[in-house]
C-alpha cells in the first residue's frame, strides 16, 4: 500500500492587514464556524490522508488553540495525527524562514513515517478535492513531482500573489508571477505532489541554488531549466485565494449564494472543525433576519441582512448589521447600526452607533469596546 | 482490575460511580421511541434525552459511568460509545455499556430497574465504590450530585433521594414521599392515587453501596417482586429501618413521558426563563454530537421569531416559536408555530404546521393543527 503523507503549508502568510496580526490566514475564521485550514485538512482526511504535518511560520498561538489536542481530522485517532511542525533554526532568521528549511529541519517526521507520496497544500487557496485521483495520476505517470493548478477569469484582481504556468505537454513549462494584467491565465494552487525522491532531488538541488529559496522558487528555478520535470494537474470548480481584506470579505458574502455554497459544502465531503459545544442559535420576538448564515450560541434579538454571524454573538434588540461578518463572542449593543464591517472576537460596540465601510470593509480589532 | 471470572480487564476503583438506567422504551411516546430506546429521543433542538444526565455527570466530577441498556440498544450503544462525546473518556474515567448479558448462570433480560443494577453487581465490585449514584436517562434537568453527595454523606444515610414539589394533580405519576424536619423519609408511595405530601422522587438515588448491594441480594430472591428501586427497594428499605434522606431540588426539571410533556418542554426552553438556564451557562456546558453542518442558513424571505434553531438547518419560509434541530429545512410558502422539527425533517412549500411534533427524516407538505392535542408527525403518516 503506498504510504501518503500531508503537509498543510501556512509559510509565505499572507497577510489580510489586522485581522491578520495576531493569527495566520490558516486559523483565521470563516463562515462563522470554520478556520480556512479546516478545508485543506477535511480535504486531507476525506482523502484519506491522515498523517498531517502542519508547517507552521510564526503566530503558534492562534494555530495550537484552534487544534490543541483535538481528533476531530483522524481517522485513526492512535495512526492519524496533526503534527505541528515549527522551524525553531530559523524562526529569528526571516530570510532564511521558509517552508522547504521548515520541512528539511524537521525531517524526521519524513524519516519516521517514511511516506512514499508527500501532498503539500496551503492553508489560504480554498478548494474541494479529493487527492486520491491526483495521487492516482501521479503514480501513472511514474511522476517525480506534480503541480495542481486552477483555469482563472478574474486575474486582475484574483491570485496578484500568485504564479501564473504556462503548460505544455501535459507539463508545467513556466511559472512566473502573476502580473495582474490580464483575466483569463492558468495559475498554480501552489499544491504540489511529491514522490519521495522527488521531495528529495528538491532538497538537493535547494542547495545548490540558495538558502533563501523556499519550494516555490526552487520548483520555478527547475522548471526553468527542465520543462518536463513537473507534471500539471488541471482542476476545476471552486478554487478562491486569499489576500487581502477585501477578498476575504468578498469571498465570504458569495456563500451567501446557495449554489455556491452547495458546489462548495459536497454532501459526502464534510468539512471537520473544532466543535465548542455552544447550543442551538435563539431568535427572539422581534428578530428580523435575512439571508444570513448563524452559528449555533449566537443570540438574534434586532435585524441581521445579507450577513455571517459567529458563534455567541449577541445582536441585542433594536441593532442592525447589514453586509457584515461578526466574529465570535462580540456584543452588538441597542441601537446601533454595522453596515459593511468585518468585527473581531470579544468587541463590545455600545456607545459608537454607527459603524460603516465604504469601498473597504470596515475592520474592528479583537476585543474592543466602541 | 475488573473481574469477570475468567477475564480481567483494568479499571480504577472509585469513591463514587454512576449507573444510568436506559433500557426503557417510553411507550408514551409512541412513534418516536418505535425504533429508539427513550434516552435516545432528541430534545432542545440539538441534544438527546441522555445528554442530561451524563452533562450533568461530567460536571459533578464523576467519571465513571454505567450505561444500562436494554430496548433498542444498538443506536444508545453506538451514541454512547466510549463516553467521549461527554468527555467521560479521559485517563481516569470509564464509561460501559452494560446491556443484559449471558452469563455461565443465566440469561435473562432486565426484569425490573433494581434487577437490572443486581445484574451488574460484578461489575459495581470489581470498583469498589462507596457510593454509587443511580439515575435514569428519562429526564430533562441540570444538577451537581456532588453536593447531593456531601448531605448523603452528612447525614450518614443508606439512601438519599432526590425530590422536588409536584402539583397535587400530579401525585399519582410519582413516588410521594412524607419527611421529618430534617429531611429523614418517613413514609413512600409509589404513584399514590391521592397524597397529603406533594414531595416526588426524581428518580436520582445515592446509595451507600453496601446498603445497596444488600438491599439488590434480599429483593432478588423474592418472587413476588418487580425488582423496581420505586415499588420494592424503598418500601423495603424504610421497612428495615434504614436511613432514607430526602434531597430537596430547586430548579427545572421535567419528565417527557408523553408527546405533549415532551412538546411542552421543547417550548419551554423558548419561553420559561427557567428553562433557558439549561444549556445557557458558560459554567454547565451541556455536552452532546458535533453534526459536521454548515452553520444554519435564513433566507431572504424568511420570517423567524421566538425560536431555537441548530446548525445545518436551512429556513426560506416562515417559523414562529418553534425548535429547529439540525439540517431541517423549510421551503418558502411553509408555516412553521408552536413546532418541533426534528433532525433532516422537510418541511415543503404549502405545508402549514401548528403544534405539531415533526419526527427525524420527514417530509411534509400537509397543513396540520394540533390545536387540541399535539400532533406527531411520523414516516408513515
Amino acid at each position: 500500500m503506498i504510504k501518503v503523507m500531508g503537509f498543510c503549508n501556512l509559510h509565505g502568510n499572507r497577510s489580510l492587514g489586522p485581522l491578520t496580526d495576531a493569527r495566520p490566514l490558516g486559523s483565521t475564521s470563516f463562515l462563522g464556524r470554520y478556520a480556512l485550514m479546516d478545508f485543506t485538512l477535511s480535504n486531507f482526511s476525506n482523502s484519506g490522508i491522515d498523517k498531517v504535518g502542519i508547517l507552521v511560520e510564526n503566530r503558534f498561538r492562534s494555530i495550537t488553540k484552534h487544534l490543541g489536542s483535538t481528533n476531530v481530522f483522524n481517522m485513526n485517532t492512535k495512526l492519524g495525527f496533526q503534527q505541528i511542525l515549527i522551524n525553531e533554526k530559523t524562526i529569528g532568521n526571516p530570510i532564511y524562514h521558509h517552508d522547504l528549511n521548515n520541512l528539511r529541519h524537521n525531517d524526521w517526521i519524513l524519516l519516521e513515517h517514511k511516506p512514499d507520496v508527500i501532498v503539500i497544500a496551503p492553508s489560504h487557496i480554498l478548494y474541494v478535492m479529493d487527492f486520491k485521483q491526483v495521487i492516482d495520476e501521479h503514480l501513472k505517470n511514474k511522476s517525480d513531482i506534480t503541480l495542481l493548478y486552477t483555469h482563472i477569469r478574474d486575474g486582475k484582481k484574483h491570485f496578484l500573489d500568485g504564479e501564473e504556468v504556462a503548460i505544455h505537454d501535459g507539463f508545467v513549462s513556466k511559472m512566473q508571477p502573476n502580473q495582474g494584467m490580464k483575466d483569463d491565465l492558468d495559475v498554480s494552487m501552489d499544491t504540489y505532489i511529491f514522490s519521495r525522491q522527488g521531495l528529495q532531488h528538491i532538497f538537493d538541488k535547494a542547495k545548490g541554488l540558495s538558502a533563501t529559496f523556499g519550494l516555490k522558487e526552487v520548483l520555478k528555478h527547475l522548471i526553468h531549466h527542465d520543462p518536463k520535470l513537473v507534471y500539471a494537474h488541471a482542476h476545476t470548480g471552486y478554487v478562491r485565494s486569499f489576500f487581502d481584506l477585501g477578498l476575504y470579505y468578498d469571498f465570504s458574502m458569495e456563500m451567501l449564494n446557495y449554489d455556491l455554497r452547495k458546489s462548495v459544502f459536497l454532501e459526502d465531503w464534510p468539512i471537520y472543525t473544532v466543535t465548542n459545544n455552544t447550543p442551538p442559535a435563539r431568535y427572539g420576538p422581534n428578530a428580523v433576519v435575512q439571508n444570513s448564515m448563524i452559528a449555533n450560541g449566537a443570540k438574534i434579538y434586532g435585524t441581521v441582512k445579507n450577513s455571517i454571524i459567529s458563534r455567541n454573538v449577541i445582536i441585542e434588540e433594536g441593532a442592525r448589521v447589514e453586509n457584515s461578518i461578526v466574529f465570535t463572542n462580540t456584543h452588538i449593543g441597542n441601537d446601533v447600526h454595522v453596515s459593511k464591517a468585518v468585527i473581531d472576537k470579544y468587541c463590545h460596540i455600545h456607545h459608537v452607533k454607527k459603524l460603516e465601510g465604504k469601498d473597504l470593509p470596515l475592520y474592528i480589532r479583537q476585543g474592543d469596546h466602541l | 482490575m475488573i473481574k469477570y471470572k475468567s477475564i480481567e480487564v483494568f479499571i480504577l476503583e472509585k469513591e463514587f460511580v454512576a449507573m444510568l438506567l436506559a433500557g426503557g422504551k417510553g411507550t408514551r411516546l409512541e412513534i418516536l421511541t418505535k425504533k429508539l430506546a427513550k434516552p435516545a429521543v432528541y430534545f432542545g433542538g440539538k441534544y438527546r434525552i441522555i445528554d442530561f444526565p451524563l452533562s450533568n455527570c461530567a460536571h459533578s466530577g464523576i467519571d465513571t459511568v454505567g450505561v444500562l441498556t436494554q430496548y433498542e440498544s444498538t443506536v444508545l450503544n453506538t451514541y454512547i460509545g466510549n463516553g467521549e462525546k461527554w468527555g467521560l473518556n479521559g485517563i481516569h474515567s470509564l464509561t460501559a455499556t452494560l446491556p443484559p448479558r449471558q452469563t455461565e448462570d443465566s440469561n435473562v433480560w432486565y426484569r425490573g430497574t433494581a434487577d437490572a443494577i443486581y445484574q451488574n453487581l460484578d461489575f459495581l465490585d470489581a470498583l469498589k465504590p462507596s457510593y454509587v449514584l443511580i439515575l435514569s436517562g428519562d429526564h430533562i434537568y441540570r444538577m451537581n450530585y456532588q453536593i447531593m453527595l456531601d448531605a448523603h454523606k452528612k447525614a450518614a444515610a443508606d439512601l438519599t433521594v432526590a425530590v422536588l414539589n409536584v402539583e397535587q394533580k400530579d401525585v399519582s405519576r410519582f413516588g410521594i414521599m412524607t419527611v421529618d424536619d430534617e429531611h429523614i423519609i418517613q413514609k413512600f408511595e409509589e404513584k399514590p392515587k391521592k397524597s397529603v405530601s406533594t414531595l416526588a422522587s426524581m428518580g436520582v438515588y445515592i446509595f451507600s453501596y453496601k446498603s445497596l448491594r444488600q438491599s439488590l441480594v434480599n429483593d432478588a430472591k423474592k418472587l413476588d417482586s418487580d425488582h423496581d428501586f420505586g415499588k420494592d427497594i424503598i418500601p423495603a428499605m424504610l421497612a428495615n429501618k434504614k436511613k432514607l434522606l430526602a434531597y430537596p431540588f430547586h430548579g427545572y426539571w421535567r419528565d417527557v413521558g408523553t408527546i405533549e410533556s415532551f412538546w411542552e418542554a421543547n417550548m419551554d426552553l423558548i419561553d420559561n426563563p427557567e428553562a433557558q438556564s439549561l444549556f445557557h451557562s458558560d459554567d454547565l456546558k451541556l455536552f452532546s454530537e458535533d453534526t459536521r453542518s454548515l452553520p444554519q442558513f435564513v433566507g431572504e424571505d424568511a420570517v423567524v421569531h421566538d425560536t431555537l434553531i441548530n446548525q445545518g438547518a436551512v429556513i426560506l419560509g416562515t417559523v414562529k416559536h418553534s425548535i429547529i434541530f439540525h439540517d431541517v429545512i423549510v421551503e418558502k410558502g411553509a408555516v412553521v408555530d408552536h413546532c418541533v422539527l426534528m433532525p433532516g425533517s422537510h418541511i415543503k412549500s404549502g405545508a402549514k404546521l401548528h403544534r405539531v411534533v415533526v419526527a427525524s427524516q420527514v417530509e411534509t407538505n400537509q397543513m396540520v393543527s394540533g390545536e387540541d392535542s399535539i400532533v406527531l408527525l411520523g414516516k408513515s403518516s
